[in-house]
């Protein structure tokens, strides 16, 4: 479960976000609309502990963020970004399996690890090129294998920021199926930024439209008529 | 891991060992009880050979880690403004002490060296550190780094503009480099902080690793970015510190190193890359050293020629290999 109550986003002296409440229950896979600069990667990096709640609280299953320890954040909540990455001289495979670091302490069984990993690169279609090194690949497939690698990190809540950037019209429309499908399988809360306005209709169950400070949740696709 | 690349390294590594030990500069037969040869072995010899390999290890190490924390295949140890530091403390020292009686002693010269190279390293690492407290570790930390460097080579050159010609002499050979400076307790101070340096190293490259996927994205994966950016600086200040401090500026092996590194092997274990790192900075210090001194010639080259001309094709072939 998931809660904002009263929350406040600012950057430096300007408020990009006011009063923002709501609660999400499991199995929902949000959607989250707005110009550029209006503060949606604020917001999602605030989500995920890289910046500081200032005013209001955001709450996991009824624990305020800050008071979880880093490291039980980083087996409740995976991030994506849309920025490249730049090393090129790993295999696609170990990439994905970097998504394992916060469990390297309370080592689970290799089989079940590997089931997962060898899964998660199945869900993003990226099996038949898991071998090769990250410079022999392209852009959409390497955004697909740090996807992959989020989903390894195995969290109850995935906070995505425009992690379409860089895929192709079928990939994209895979992707959202593919988000949606593990949010309600697997009962995670997913937060996905994206400009991706109709697909975003088309497969989010909960919208969140952010505009002059104020975001406008709804359950049904009115956001993107707005746009 | 394809183990025997590493073997053959190891066995490259052990050849160039007894080359530079036995045979560099000249023939010494191990199995012949003549005093001189067993002086020569144990009080210019081996000191030297241990002195190549930590210069070429801690060298190795630092680029590697510089080079992934800016995630730039040009960094080096050199490019913090470290070097330059130590160079003009040094400098101060051989040149500005020529008027001090007391600095007149080489024991105390070799000393006071040491502890200038060291200090004006850790000067402009504090500095690094303030700038990257503010400004985080972006390529502005580097470029705070060269042009530090600017700065202090600006002074360089009015010392040496002001020196008298012994003097400056001096100063240049250290300038060139050397692995024949380090005499018993030195040595051993030496060799000690460059087994902390590894050793920390080594502790680092695991939280290293996950940072190719961004710091941000590490961060959430349970990374103390900024404490391991932070303990990166540090560790490759002072692997680069003591380097310095008593071998003088060396050239090129931090920067060429960890890219020769990735050419022959391409891993995400960084513990192994680690390892494949150090051993080819240690070799490549052999190398330089039995180059630079072989019987055919007679003179010595100084370390600084041999490592350019070894590390400057290979950083030149790197840049020009790379698609963009």
């Amino acid at each position: 479960m998931l809660k904002f109550t009263g929350l406040r986003i600012k950057r430096k002296d300007h408020t990009l976000i006011e009063n923002f409440n709501v609660e999400v229950n499991s199995g929902q896979f949000i959607v989250l609309t707005g110009a550029n600069g209006t503060g949606k990667s604020t917001l999602l990096k605030t989500m995920v502990g890289l910046l500081p709640v200032g005013e209001g609280e955001i709450e996991i299953n009824k624990r305020r963020i800050n008071d979880y320890t880093h490291e039980e954040r980083s087996r409740l909540i995976a991030y994506i970004n849309s920025k490249k990455i730049e090393e090129e001289y790993i295999r696609v495979i170990d990439l994905v399996r970097l998504g394992r670091y916060p469990y390297l302490k309370v080592a689970g069984q290799p089989a079940e690890v590997n089931a997962n990993i060898a899964s998660s690169i199945k869900a993003l279609g990226i099996d038949k090129i898991q071998n090769k090194f990250l410079n022999e690949i392209s852009d959409g497939e390497l955004q697909k294998a740090a996807i992959a690698r989020a989903l390894v990190q195995d969290t109850p809540f995935l906070v995505m920021d425009e992690p379409t950037a860089f895929l192709d019209y079928p990939s994209k429309k895979e992707l959202f199926h593919l988000l949606k499908r593990l949010a309600l399988e697997k009962s995670k809360i997913i937060i996905c930024a994206t400009h991706d306005v109709e697909l975003a209709a088309l497969y989010g169950n909960q919208y969140w439209h952010l505009d002059n400070k104020v975001i406008s949740v709804s359950d049904k696709s009115i956001a993107w008529t707005k746009i | 891991m394809k183990n025997s690349k590493l073997i053959w390294l190891a066995l490259l590594l052990l050849v160039l060992l007894f080359l530079d030990t036995f045979c560099i500069p000249t023939f010494i037969n191990p199995f012949t009880e003549f005093e001189f040869s067993e002086t020569l072995l144990y009080s210019i010899r081996i000191p030297k050979v241990l002195t190549a390999i930590s210069a070429g290890m801690a060298l190795a190490a630092g680029g590697l880690m510089l080079q992934q924390l800016f995630k730039n295949p040009l960094a080096g140890p050199y490019v913090l403004g470290v070097s330059s530091g130590a160079s003009l403390a040094v400098g101060m020292v051989i040149i500005g002490g020529a008027s001090i009686p007391f600095l007149h002693s080489v024991y105390i010269q070799s000393i006071s060296i040491a502890v200038a190279g060291f200090i004006g390293a850790f000067v402009v690492l504090i500095l690094a550190l303030i700038v990257s407290y503010r400004f985080g570790y972006s390529y502005i930390l580097l470029l705070f780094g060269v042009v530090v460097g600017q700065i202090l080579g600006a002074f360089q050159t009015l010392i040496d503009y002001l020196a008298n010609p012994t003097d400056l002499k001096q100063f240049s050979l250290w300038n060139m480099g050397s692995f024949y400076n380090t005499i018993d307790w030195s040595l051993y101070i030496m060799l000690f902080f460059v087994l902390i340096g590894i050793i920390w190293s080594f502790s680092l490259m695991k939280p290293l690793s996950i940072m190719i996927l961004g710091n941000e994205v590490a961060f959430t994966l349970g990374v103390k970015t900024k404490q391991v950016s932070l303990q990166i600086l540090m560790c490759t200040g002072l692997l680069t510190g003591v380097i310095t401090a008593f071998c003088g500026p060396i050239a090129f092996i931090g920067m060429a190193v960890p890219n020769v590194a990735r050419m022959i092997y391409r891993t995400a274990n960084f513990k192994k890359l680690l390892l494949l790192n150090i051993t080819i900075g240690a070799a490549m210090a052999l190398l330089c050293d039995i180059l630079g001194n072989l019987p055919i010639f007679d003179f010595h080259l100084p370390i600084n020629v041999s490592t350019a001309l070894i590390g400057g094709p290979i950083v030149l072939f790197i840049l020009l290999k790379r698609k963009y």
